[in-house]
């Protein structure tokens, strides 16, 4: 029951996303994967992608990370296109890229308040996609 | 005989003060025909305008069409100004502990200013820091570091730095690219036009928060011992 909450509590604290997600593929936001400082490494920078860089006040854009696990990356772009006349970004990682870059952040355990959002979406990738 | 910073200052002020020929590239876009006879600006234009004008007239053209070619990225041109032309970088942050957004990313560059000396890979010799302190009474107070207290304020290293004549500063990854002189932050508004298309504000009170400034070689003489990081 309580691991039943948690993930209950889980998908609809990360997950609140309109884009369908398929047995191969999970769509999260930007922000699930850390301050942009950690998270441009693996996702790019936090603006769109089509600019070279972003508004002169302070914005948060929304964009979100496609990762996928065994399915192509044509095919991961066919069904998630990046399409700037609507403001549609998508950055896509490979479902090992994603868990690797989420372990060493979380062993890092440099600020306790990421640690616990990148546990969230490490579990969240873990349920959706499974272990390897 | 001027300086590059000279130079730069000059243009810096010159363009804030004259820009009526000038609109931003945001609202040139969004009707191109209305605004047919303006130069379209924005923040990076705006920096590389004045770094290309003061390359140019120390007399290093090449330097000049060079920082054309990188401005694409805020931190691309602050990392060649660093490893080409030996120019010295400078972490910035008003509260390193409790940022006034709440957000993360401050209290992280932070730490990875020390850790690292770098800030989004454009090297760092300097930090400036606690200078605009979040009182215990704001909302953001505790929301990242609940057992830190009040942080220190430091006056001493901020007033060095507003004694740089002239600097390029990038906050957020290079989400925008501002000017720096004497204490202030000098930027373009890419979806304004006339009196609010360039603005001048106290770097102290930046809403940015956390950043870099990359300054000439001959000014980092000016900022206090106190500044300096020791990650090399």
């Amino acid at each position: 029951m309580k691991i039943a909450t948690l993930i209950f509590v889980l998908l609809t604290t990360i997950s609140c996303v309109s884009i369908p997600n398929t047995p191969n593929t999970y769509v999260l936001n930007y922000e699930d994967f850390g301050p942009p400082v950690i998270a441009n490494e693996l996702i790019g920078m936090d603006w769109w992608q089509w600019e070279n860089h972003g508004d002169s006040r302070p914005k948060v854009y929304d964009i979100k990370v496609v990762v996928y696990k065994e399915i192509t990356l044509n095919k991961v772009k066919e069904n998630y296109p990046i399409d700037s006349a609507n403001n549609k970004d998508y950055r896509y990682i490979e479902y090992v890229d994603a868990i690797k870059y989420l372990d060493e952040h979380i062993d890092e355990n440099v600020f306790e308040i990421v640690t616990i959002k990148l546990l969230k979406t490490k579990n969240i990738l873990v349920s959706s996609l499974g272990k390897k | 005989m001027s300086s590059f910073s000279d130079y730069a200052q000059q243009k810096l002020i010159d363009l804030y003060e004259n820009h009526s020929h000038e609109v931003g590239i945001k609202l040139k876009l969004s009707d191109p025909v209305k605004y047919k006879d303006y130069e379209s600006t924005d923040c990076i234009t705006y920096a590389l305008n004045v770094i290309s004008f003061a390359f140019k007239s120390i007399g290093n053209d090449d330097a000049a069409k060079k920082s054309w070619s990188l401005g694409k990225f805020g931190t691309e041109l602050a990392k060649y100004l660093v490893d080409i032309h030996s120019w010295k970088g400078i972490y910035i942050n008003p509260d390193v502990n409790h940022p006034s957004d709440s957000d993360s990313e401050h209290s992280y560059s932070h730490h990875l200013a020390l850790k690292k000396c770098e800030y989004y890979k454009i090297p760092l010799d300097y930090k400036v820091t606690n200078y605009d302190i979040t009182p215990k009474t704001s909302k953001a107070f505790g929301t990242l570091n609940k057992s830190k207290g009040l942080t220190a304020l430091n006056s001493i290293d901020i007033t060095s730095l507003e004694l740089v004549k002239f600097g390029f500063g990038v906050s957020r990854g290079g989400q925008h690219t501002w000017l720096f002189s004497l204490g202030k932050v000098y930027e373009v508004h890419w979806d304004e036009i006339g009196s609010n298309l360039y603005e001048a504000s106290p770097l102290r009170t930046y809403p940015w928060l956390s950043g870099a400034i990359v300054i000439p070689l001959d000014q980092a003489s000016l900022l206090v011992p106190s500044t300096k990081l020791k990650c090399k």
